[in-house]
């Protein structure tokens, strides 16, 4: 069941949400090694509701500022989300990461990318076949 | 008192009990001593505060306007402005640590659904990123697709299209439950279950599910048992799989008459595979017990290996100045991988082994033009 807004509970609720997307964007601030298309945009977007959500505050348009919040969690949260991912990705060290988007990459990172998956790829197999090799010896 | 607290203590009718100049000079008083004290205190979110705290001396600069010009009314309102902003910058002050949202979404609800899918996406992603498994064309392909109708519904659900977001989040939130099959399938090993939910149309969307089920079975019985592939069956599950992008279309347009059609027509496809499946034997016997699983684990990374080299290929071309000779090297790359591939298979380890380093000289020979900018690259011992 839903709760009875008053203007205090969205207030606050407001100022959760502005916590967590300012921590949110200083993590992804902090995190230089790559920037990603779909949780920059999130982030903006999510800002844009919170921001929207306090004007609507201010004109006591409750049930509008509730919406925001919504909306801005939507976004807010998935944005983490999909930022916690790529950082195990950047973790574990493999820099092969999934795209959520069409995105142009930079020439030179890019290539890079794919040199080296296809360089670990064959120093793999190549080990393997020496193993084999060993072992039909 | 604290001033944060004796800020957060102030109700709204605080304000109507004070004169106009009373309350500018009072909230100028506020403010001056909040400012000093963001300066001072340390907490997680200051930051957040001091900009708080700089939008209300706006405010209250712009009520003292008001006031010069005897605009009294619009005056209020600024000063209200002004104190929601302190308000706003002493609930920074007074967090220790970052406030949790309350927020839960009613069960079934359309945002529920969305939150579902958009969990379901970033999980999904986690997953793939944590396993470091291979994601071919197609699952990618459908993702974007996904993603792209979670903005949709999220845009849906924002102008009040509650209806059709639900339903886009239902058939994506499908999709997903599928590409998670599909990515198990390609690695032959569990990834990630995403559960479909039925809150729209249940008997639709069971039946779309049952279709999924049916196609990742033969695909996966196909994939165990036809290392090279079988034609026929292979025609049948891609009318099977096309009725299932028609199915899943339908149930977005709310059409329950034609995802019935169209699943059943599937299901039919999807059967008939199974049934010559059933009937025939895995392939002759070409290969042996273990080539046979290397072959298998060959065809997943071949395939990964050849589209990353032609992702490349197409980078070096647009990008690269003078390209020709990178591209030559990945070229030979490209020629001597299929020959190491093809020796495998054959069982032929040495062969496999000589391939294997050439191609890998050709990368490296790539790389060294490509990457590291070296006008005359060497083959060096790898």
């Amino acid at each position: 069941m839903s709760k009875v807004l008053t203007k205090n509970s969205v207030m606050a609720q407001l100022v959760a949400l502005e916590q967590f997307l300012n921590r949110l964007a200083e993590d992804v601030e902090h995190a230089q090694y790559r920037r990603n298309q779909l949780v920059a945009q999130s982030i903006d977007d999510a800002a844009d509701e919170l921001s929207s959500g306090f004007k609507n505050l201010a004109k006591e348009k409750l049930a509008k500022a509730h919406l925001n919040i919504k909306l801005a969690w939507l976004r807010a949260n998935y944005a983490r989300q999909l930022f916690d991912a790529e950082t195990v990705e950047y973790e574990l060290g493999e820099g092969n990461y999934l795209e959520l988007t069409e995105v142009q990459d930079e020439f030179l990172p890019s290539a890079g990318a794919h040199f080296h998956f296809l360089e670990s790829e064959l120093k793999f197999m190549r080990a393997e076949i020496n193993s084999r090799l060993g072992k039909s010896k | 008192m604290d001033i944060f607290e004796q800020i957060k203590s102030l109700a709204g009718d605080w304000l109507k009990r004070k004169d106009a100049n009373e309350k500018l000079t009072r909230m100028l008083e506020m403010i001056a001593e909040a400012s000093a004290a963001v300066e001072t205190r340390k907490s997680s979110f200051t930051g957040l505060a001091a900009q708080r705290l700089k939008l209300a001396e706006e405010a209250r600069s712009r009520a003292l306007q008001l006031f010069e010009e005897n605009s009294l009314e619009d005056c209020e309102k600024f000063c209200e402005r002004g104190l929601l902003h302190l308000q706003i910058a002493s609930a920074h002050m007074l967090s220790e640590d970052q406030m949790k949202l309350e927020l839960t979404f009613d069960e079934g609800s359309a945002e529920e659904a969305i939150e579902r899918l958009s969990n379901g996406i970033a999980r999904l992603k986690m997953a793939v990123e944590y396993s470091n498994c291979v994601v071919s064309e197609h699952v990618k392909e459908h993702l974007l697709e996904v993603v792209r109708q979670r903005e949709e519904a999220l845009s849906l659900y924002a102008e009040g299209g509650e209806e059709d977001a639900h339903r886009i989040a239902e058939g994506a939130l499908l999709w997903l439950h599928y590409l998670g099959k599909q990515l198990e399938l390609d690695n032959d090993k569990p990834i990630i279950q995403i559960e479909p939910i039925v809150k729209l149309s249940p008997k639709e969307m069971s039946m779309i599910k049952s279709l999924i089920e049916n196609i990742v079975h033969c695909r996966s019985v196909l994939q165990v048992t036809h290392t090279r592939g079988y034609t026929r069956v292979e025609r049948y599950l891609n009318a099977a799989m096309q009725n299932l992008e028609k199915a899943i279309s339908a149930y977005l347009d709310g059409d329950a008459d034609k995802v019935l059609r169209v699943v059943t027509t599937g299901l039919m496809e999807a059967r008939m595979a199974d049934e010559l499946l059933k009937n025939t034997g895995p392939d002759e016997g070409a290969y042996e017990v273990l080539a046979s699983e290397l072959a298998d684990d060959l065809t997943i990374k071949g395939k990964e290996f050849f589209r990353r080299l032609v992702i490349l290929s197409r980078l070096v071309k647009e990008n690269f100045d003078e390209p020709e000779r990178a591209l030559n090297k990945l070229d030979s790359v490209n020629f001597n991988y299929k020959k190491c591939l093809a020796a495998m298979r054959d069982a032929d380890v040495r062969e496999a082994a000589r391939y294997a380093k050439l191609a890998h000289l050709d990368l490296d020979y790539a790389k060294q033009l490509v990457i590291e900018g070296v006008i005359e690259p060497s083959y060096s011992e790898l």
